[in-house]
């Protein structure tokens, strides 16, 4: 009698541990294909992104060259013409800004606001498979396609944001939805994706983000707008990541 | 009259143990009162200087209408314009005989930079000119040597020469990880939201240093030139408009005037005093504090010389209980008796004071030669600590006390007085 309830007590936990297992797989593996679609390639690619921000009755513009290429971006400013020359430098998960006047280049935070609601490291390519732990909470359905709801905890401090609630469609693998979440859990920025821009990368052609609506959880008037324009697959030099050569 | 002043002299010395022991009482409550008075003097002449000088407010600040509290949030709107100072500065014209010189502040958050690390700073932007005036002010070195570092002193010139030189504090220097002392070869990096709400940098010199005087803000507080606080945040506006008087006590005149101008010229600015709550949260909670340990050290010295003077009093009164009665057997008034007592009370506390005055000065100048060093509450270093007599102070502290006097001996002798005069003369002394 007593061998027989070990043997089960062994098997529920085999069973527990294999199904958390799994579940754990299937969020990794969740995360992983909808980075792709954001930018999360090893390869290098290219885009432009304009972002439109409306805050407090203000509207700003601005628009990016993006670069990136694995773990690292470079991001240009090309317009307006005042921040033409202004560059972000995303060296794994460090931050630079460098313009022209600057002898050195400034270490700066991710978190940091870029424009409107977007923060600066909201512009360059996503790799939330690298950066955040992932636990699928719940599914449902949004639009009425069934989403996996991720929660997203950051593996380390200086990332752009603490924790976010991510809703990945089950069938398409992309993101559609991310809150972006404060220490305690309160939604304070809630994004809203579209994937209309198609990128080929080694032969293999997928869907590519083309706009990225961040709203104020609080004032639903305070928004921005990233679009996602001319995505397409280069050859980037490494050098252009090297922090050291935006002086020379 | 002076036949009373006469006796009660000679009275005092009836009972010389009791007379020493209430004079002791009287001189000891007098000088402690004199020095807390000089320390909370001191403190109230160091903070005035270093709000007006050090940290560049002037007498007074004139500022957007609200811009106080909105500044941080919505910065555009709420800067002073070219416009703005030009109409400032009319306006001001007409108050030339009290104003020495004005000057203009703009601060922001930043982050400095070496190139390889960055650490979030506050900047306040002035007048590499009026910074040169304001540390060379007479109440300033007087009052709070402390506060300036004797290289502030040496290179006065430094912002006017090259407006590019930043002065930090040497904590921020620790943090930053940059040798000491600083040197000007080196070139920093300072970056943050410029008023179109877009990331800014610009290069800053390495060169100069400063002390704001407070731990808290010791690690947080750089000073640069205003035109490159300016070019950070791209604007030729300011934040404030700073008017230097020749003297303090023109202060509160020039500020009514200035006002009533504005008001009658429907011109949306505020108006501040140096030492205004709005603008200057420190200099209002450091003397709130020092004003209220002082009333309570007023209030139990009071309470301890009028208990020592109603004691040594009744004592007395019972003693003498029988010659009161024979003076009012010989005619003296009622009124009469009780002033020749009170008299004596008034001349022991006046001589008991007068002793206090010169203990009390000479205290003063001993702990002064003394130079004692100490750390003041928040304060980021020692401070000498310096102890300034006064006059005013003493006069006051004096004449408090003769009324704590006053009050004591008529109060216990007119309650003597209600005894009848046959009982007073039939009165042993011993058991009344």
């Amino acid at each position: 009698m007593k061998i027989k309830k070990i043997i089960l007590s062994l098997i529920i936990c085999i069973s527990y541990c294999s199904l958390s297992r799994a579940s754990e797989n299937l969020a990794n593996q969740l995360l992983q294909a909808s980075d792709r679609s954001r930018g999360g390639v090893k390869d290098g690619i290219q885009w432009v992104a304009k972002v439109e921000s409306s805050e407090s009755g203000e509207q700003t513009n601005r628009e990016f060259d993006v670069k990136a290429n694995g773990d690292n971006a470079y991001v240009e400013a090309i317009a307006p013409a005042k921040n033409k020359g202004e560059i972000y430098l995303f060296n794994d998960r460090n931050m630079w800004f460098f313009k022209p006047s600057l002898k050195k280049p400034v270490s700066i935070s991710a978190r940091q606001k870029l424009t409107g609601q977007a923060a600066n490291g909201d512009i360059a390519s996503t790799h939330y498979a690298r950066d955040y732990d992932p636990v699928i909470e719940k599914t449902e359905n949004l639009d009425g396609e069934k989403t996996h709801v991720l929660l997203l905890t950051a593996k380390t401090k200086n990332l752009t944001y603490d924790k976010i609630r991510y809703w990945i469609n089950d069938k398409s693998k992309l993101a559609v939805k991310a809150e972006f979440l404060t220490l305690q859990g309160k939604a304070f920025k809630i994004g809203y994706l579209k994937y209309q821009n198609k990128l080929t990368v080694d032969g293999q052609t997928f869907p590519f983000v083309s706009e990225l609506k961040i709203v104020d959880a609080k004032f639903e008037n305070n928004k921005s707008i990233i679009t996602y324009a001319n995505p397409k697959s280069t050859k980037l030099s490494p050098s252009l990541f090297n922090v050291n050569n935006l002086t020379r | 009259m002076s036949q009373f002043w006469e006796f009660a002299f000679k009275n005092l010395f009836r009972n010389k143990r009791r007379t020493l022991s209430t004079a002791t009482a009287i001189c000891v409550g007098f000088v402690g009162l004199n020095l807390l008075g000089a320390y909370i003097y001191r403190s109230k002449k160091a903070l005035d200087a270093t709000s007006v000088y050090s940290a560049q407010r002037g007498h007074i600040s004139i500022y957007k209408k609200n811009a106080v509290e909105q500044y941080q949030v919505k910065p555009r709107q709420y800067v002073l314009t070219k416009k703005d100072i030009e109409e400032i500065q009319i306006v001001l014209k007409q108050y030339g005989d009290s104003v020495d010189y004005t000057s203009t502040k703009l601060s922001a958050t930043a982050l400095i930079s070496n190139g390889t690390k960055s650490y979030p700073v506050v900047v306040y932007g002035f007048e590499p000119e009026s910074y040169k005036k304001s540390l060379q002010q007479k109440d300033l070195l007087l009052w709070a040597k402390d506060w300036v570092i004797p290289s502030q002193l040496e290179n006065l010139d430094i912002f006017i020469q090259n407006p590019e030189t930043i002065s930090l504090t040497q904590r921020i220097g620790e943090v930053m990880a940059l040798d000491y002392p600083f040197k000007s070869s080196e070139y920093l990096q300072l970056a943050g939201k410029n008023l179109d709400g877009d990331l800014n940098a610009i290069n800053v010199l390495l060169g100069a240093e400063h002390t704001t005087g407070l731990q808290f803000l010791e690690d947080t507080v750089v000073l640069l030139p205003i035109q490159k606080v300016q070019e950070l945040l791209s604007t030729d506006s300011v934040e404030s408009f700073s008017i230097y008087l020749k003297t303090f006590s023109d202060t509160n005149d020039v500020i009514q005037k200035l006002r009533q101008h504005f008001d009658k010229m429907k011109l949306n600015y505020d108006v501040f005093r140096f030492d205004d709550v709005a603008i200057n949260s420190m200099h209002q909670g450091t003397m709130g504090f020092l004003y209220v340990m002082g009333g309570f050290f007023v209030f139990l010295i009071c309470t301890a010389v009028s208990l020592t003077i109603i004691n040594s009093l009744t004592m007395g009164i019972i003693e003498r209980t029988r010659e009161i009665g024979t003076l009012r057997a010989v005619g003296f008034k009622v009124q009469q008796v009780i002033e020749l007592f009170t008299k004596e009370s008034i001349l022991l506390a006046a001589l008991s004071m007068l002793v206090g005055v010169i203990l009390s000065f000479m205290i003063c100048e001993i702990v002064n030669k003394l130079e004692i060093k100490f750390f003041p509450p928040g304060a980021s270093q020692k401070i000498l600590f310096i102890l300034n007599w006064n006059v005013g102070i003493a006069a006051s502290v004096f004449v408090l006390l003769m009324l704590v006097t006053w009050l004591s001996s008529y109060l216990v002798i007119k309650n003597k007085m209600k005894v009848k005069l046959i009982s007073l003369i039939n009165d042993s002394g011993e058991n009344s």
